[in-house]
């Protein structure tokens, strides 16, 4: 086994825990992806694993090596970890070509000629840039160069492969191309992978693990699926994705769902839901994804969860509407694959059907 | 004529226009002189009269002993200074950036003074201390173990000063590329497996190396065009460079013009050479290293080695700044000066003297504050013009007016002086021996220097911030006025300081063309250092020092700029 695993990660900038308290397990050969605003503590922790900041408290594991410990003072350094990093600036040296930077760490493991050329070759061809192993970095491309970084990351079969940000100096064409690119090197080579990101789309398509972080603390963890239909706080739900909030408290529960008593200003209604999470009388936010609400044009037979609404705002996307509703004051968002010929100021109704309003509770 | 028109067209536009003035001006200032004094080195006659076409010059020279004695001579100090200067620059930087010693924030200001000290007057002042006569240092040893080991006047003294006073070009150039550089270069070379032995090897010192040698070329180049470190410290031992060795031709009797010329006209090539040199190097190998985020370069924790490097940065500011310059100021308040100097000889005759007796001090400071203020704004002025249509214009010719702009930074400021006296000294313009001749080789000297700044700092600003003042109905003119150049101040003001600070020392090219009346205080102090009187010199030298102090606060005030981000 070599999963890589955080226990108890603690780094302080003077009085700023960048990270507070991480416990992080990364199964082998997986791909995980560290998810969260600017300033999360997602980048601190990936140099914490890589070696360049020194944590205050915590253990890494590498399967059974113990690389950092700040009880016992081990702290392994970073080119004796065996871990290979892609840089958010790529850091391909300028003063070496394609193939010499690729060969570096071959180099430095004193691995023989024709077996140096043997491995920069391979690795020059899984990310397909064979042809340009004799340029200078100067004299390449953003995403060549960022090729370049992946392949003297992974050229000496390293057991961990760390990314920070390594798509988010490339424009948004390239971006989307190279995730796909990262994710089937990975499945080829099958090494066990920690993406650090604040793009949720790159986590979404990327990860087989998503963890969310918000102030050095990881939130919530989960496959991404999970984590976008099953958020567990507020923070969660809004930072992946789009989501509307309904404030108010469980009326009361069965055990086929709940009713939801809603106090928006004046919008106060009952909401259904077929969660049975928080127990009667708890605080609330009853969320929903703005394409689960349904839009009728014309008065619907149904008896839960219907409300009439004037349409505020109509934006046509290509193949998606997104429309921002009003109800007694409240805003909502929503979206539609399907064609609204309402004009703008028109009433309408809108549909939720209880198995799609979430509860999170709150204070 | 049809086919000419849209030549004159494009010749008659205003920034072409102003491509041909500001040609114009080079051209009578810089390479008029300049070839005057090459059409001299294959005469016998001097200025002004005319022989037939000769070599004799250069026969007579390349087989003189004294031409390849001073031109090893000036081989000899020049790598000794450069090699001196680098290995203390590129070591302070180091130490300053990259290690955890402590306190070097607030030494950041001693450390670049130097830069802004005369060299000349760091020679003058460490004779105090190391004269085999009279110097203080000697004088300890002397005392505690009967020897006087140094001797300032030599060759090795002359590389002392040198080092001391280049090491800040190295020092600023590396320390910038240092600071600048991407830290995950390094980070990716660790986590591929390197040492930080290996790293710093492999991927740190390379992308210092062009920094480096383009410093080590820079000092190179400055020592060998040094006039006043080998006057000082060789001049009275007749050990000749080439720069005291043109000097010689043209004041000792009998003159020779022609001789100086020629002797020019090799260092011409030679500092030409050099600089054609460090620009192919800065060209081909310049690295852009600066990358997205800006984590801090990682600093080396040296544990208890670093009061070393403490005491290491702490020494060199105590022998560049406060040893000599404490010494030379304590000099200028003692009758005499010895290696025990005596508290009996204190008194104050010397500024007495300086003040109220000595009839050029106020003529020399007068002239001094008159061309360094006037001189670096006029020079300020034309580069900003310059860089402004080389960098924003499609004017005709804009990249050869920029190449000839530059050109002077080739040419030593003593040879500069020759190229005058040869151009004016008979000229029926009457310019030679006015103020006005002083004044137009310091701008055209130093006016590549400014460029620079105001070339970079321009091409910084965005373009779009003057096309919108052009498409809200402003003139070129008005654009330039209320728009560029305030942008472009704060570069501005740095070059104006810089330049100050370069004409209030100025002494090569004023050497050869002062005359009575408009001399400047280096001249002062050159002709009382000549004469031997070197406490009286030394107050002069203080009242220099003194002064360029006291303006550089009152810019710094009046301009709100600090005073680091000027050499930067």
């Amino acid at each position: 086994m070599q999963d890589v695993k955080i226990e108890k990660l603690i780094k302080r900038f003077g009085n700023v825990a960048a990270v507070a308290g991480v416990d992080i397990t990364i199964p082998e050969g997986k791909i995980v992806t560290l998810l969260g605003p600017s300033g999360c503590g997602k980048t601190t922790t990936l140099r914490c694993l890589a070696g360049f900041e020194n944590a205050d408290e915590g253990k890494i594991w590498i399967g059974d090596r113990l690389i950092f410990d700040s009880e016992q003072k081990i702290n392994i350094s970073p080119q004796k970890r065996g871990m290979g990093m892609v840089f958010q600036s790529y850091a391909v040296w300028p003063h070496m070509s394609v193939f010499e930077n690729i060969a570096f760490p071959l180099r430095i493991r004193k691995t023989s000629r024709s077996k140096v050329n043997e491995q920069v070759e391979r690795a020059l061809r899984m990310v397909g840039i064979e042809e340009l192993k004799d340029r200078l970095p100067s004299e390449i491309s953003g995403g060549q160069q960022q090729r370049v970084a992946f392949a003297r990351a992974i050229v000496y079969d390293p057991a961990v492969l760390l990314l920070d940000e390594p798509l988010s100096n490339l424009d948004a064409k390239l971006r989307e191309r190279m995730r796909f690119e990262i994710l089937e090197l990975q499945r080829k080579i099958g090494i066990t992978t920690v993406y650090v990101t604040h793009d949720q789309e790159e986590a979404m398509v990327l990860s087989d693990e998503v963890m969310v972080m918000d102030f050095g603390k990881v939130i919530q963890r989960g496959a991404p699926e999970d984590i976008y239909f099953e958020p567990h706080n507020e923070f969660v739900a809004d930072f992946i994705g789009k989501i509307n909030f309904l404030h108010g408290a469980v009326k009361s529960r069965r055990d086929d769902g709940s009713v939801v008593s809603i106090q928006e200003g004046s919008f106060q209604s009952e909401i259904h839901t077929t969660r049975t999470d928080y127990a009667e009388g708890q605080k609330v936010l009853a969320s929903v994804r703005p394409e689960n609400i349904i839009i009728y044009t014309d008065k619907q037979q149904e008896e839960v969860n219907i409300w009439p609404v004037r349409l505020v705002r109509k934006n046509f996307l290509g193949g998606l509407f997104d429309m921002v509703v009003e109800v007694n004051g409240k805003e909502l968002r929503c979206r539609t694959p399907f064609r609204v010929n309402a004009k703008i100021g028109s009433d309408i109704y809108i549909q939720i059907e209880p198995k799609d309003v979430l509860l999170i509770g709150i204070d | 004529m049809k086919r000419i028109m849209p030549y004159l067209r494009l010749l008659m536009r205003r920034d072409s226009i102003l491509v041909i003035v500001i040609a114009a001006m080079i051209g009578v200032t810089v390479i008029y002189p300049l070839s005057i004094m090459v059409y001299g080195t294959f005469q016998t006659t001097p200025p002004g009269e005319s022989s037939p076409l000769t070599l004799v010059n250069y026969v007579t020279m390349f087989s003189g002993d004294w031409f390849w004695e001073a031109l090893g001579h000036t081989i000899w100090i020049s790598i000794g200074g450069m090699i001196l200067g680098v290995f203390l620059g590129v070591s302070m930087a180091w130490i300053v950036t990259r290690t955890d010693t402590p306190w070097v924030g607030k030494l950041e200001i001693p450390l670049i003074v130097p830069f802004f000290l005369s060299p000349f007057i760091g020679a003058l002042a460490w004779t105090g201390l190391a004269s085999a006569d009279y110097g203080l240092i000697n004088g300890w040893f002397d005392a505690l173990f009967g020897v006087r080991p140094f001797e300032i006047f030599s060759p090795w003294g002359m590389i002392w000063v040198m080092g001391l006073y280049y090491s800040p070009y190295a020092f600023l150039i590396v320390s910038g590329t240092m600071r600048n550089m991407d830290p995950t270069l390094e980070e990716a070379a660790l986590s591929a497996g390197a040492t930080k032995f290996q790293t710093m090897l492999r991927i740190t010192l390379p992308l210092m190396a062009p920094g480096i040698l383009a410093s080590a070329l820079l000092i190179f180049v400055a020592a060998a065009e040094q006039f006043g470190i080998p006057s000082v410290l060789g001049l009275n031992q007749r050990w000749f460079v080439l720069t005291t060795r043109i000097f010689y031709f043209l004041r000792e009797y009998p003159q020779d013009y022609s001789m100086a010329a020629t002797v020019a006209m090799v260092m011409l090539v030679f500092t030409g050479g050099m600089v054609f040199l460090r620009n192919r190097i800065i060209k081909k190998r310049e690295f852009v290293t600066v990358g997205g985020k800006s984590f801090r370069p990682h600093v080396i924790p040296l544990g208890r080695w670093r009061y070393l490097t403490l005491s290491y940065l702490l020494s060199y500011i105590m022998l560049a700044v406060i040893l000599p310059f404490g010494t030379f100021i304590a000099i200028s308040f003692f009758k005499f000066w010895s290696i025990h100097p005596k508290l009996k000889y204190l008194t104050l005759e010397n500024w007495n003297f300086i003040l109220f007796e000595y009839p050029s001090t106020w003529i020399a400071l007068k002239n001094s504050l008159f061309l360094s203020i006037v001189g670096a704004a006029v020079a300020v002025l034309i580069s900003a013009v310059i860089a402004w249509v080389v960098v924003r214009t499609k004017a005709f010719g804009k990249d050869a007016l920029d190449t000839i702009a530059t050109l002077p930074v080739a040419v030593p400021g003593l040879i500069l002086g020759v190229a005058y006296l040869w151009a004016w000294i008979r000229s029926p313009i009457p310019i030679y021996g006015t103020i006005w001749i002083l004044m137009i080789v310091y701008v055209s000297r130093f006016i590549p220097y400014s460029l620079r700044s105001s070339e970079s700092a321009l091409r910084q600003i965005d373009k779009s911030l003057e096309e919108s003042a052009n498409i809200s109905g402003a003139s070129w003119l008005r654009t330039f006025w209320s728009v560029s150049l305030p942008l472009l101040k704060p570069g501005l003001v740095a070059g104006f300081i810089l330049l100050f600070v370069t004409f209030m020392r100025e002494l090569s090219c004023s050497i050869l063309l002062y005359s009575s009346g408009t001399e400047v205080m280096s001249v002062t102090m050159f002709d009382l250092w000549h004469d031997g009187i070197f406490p009286n010199l030394a107050a002069i030298g203080t009242m220099q020092l003194v002064v360029t102090a006291v303006c550089l606060m009152l810019f710094s005030k009046l301009f709100k700029i600090r005073i680091t981000e000027v050499v930067k």
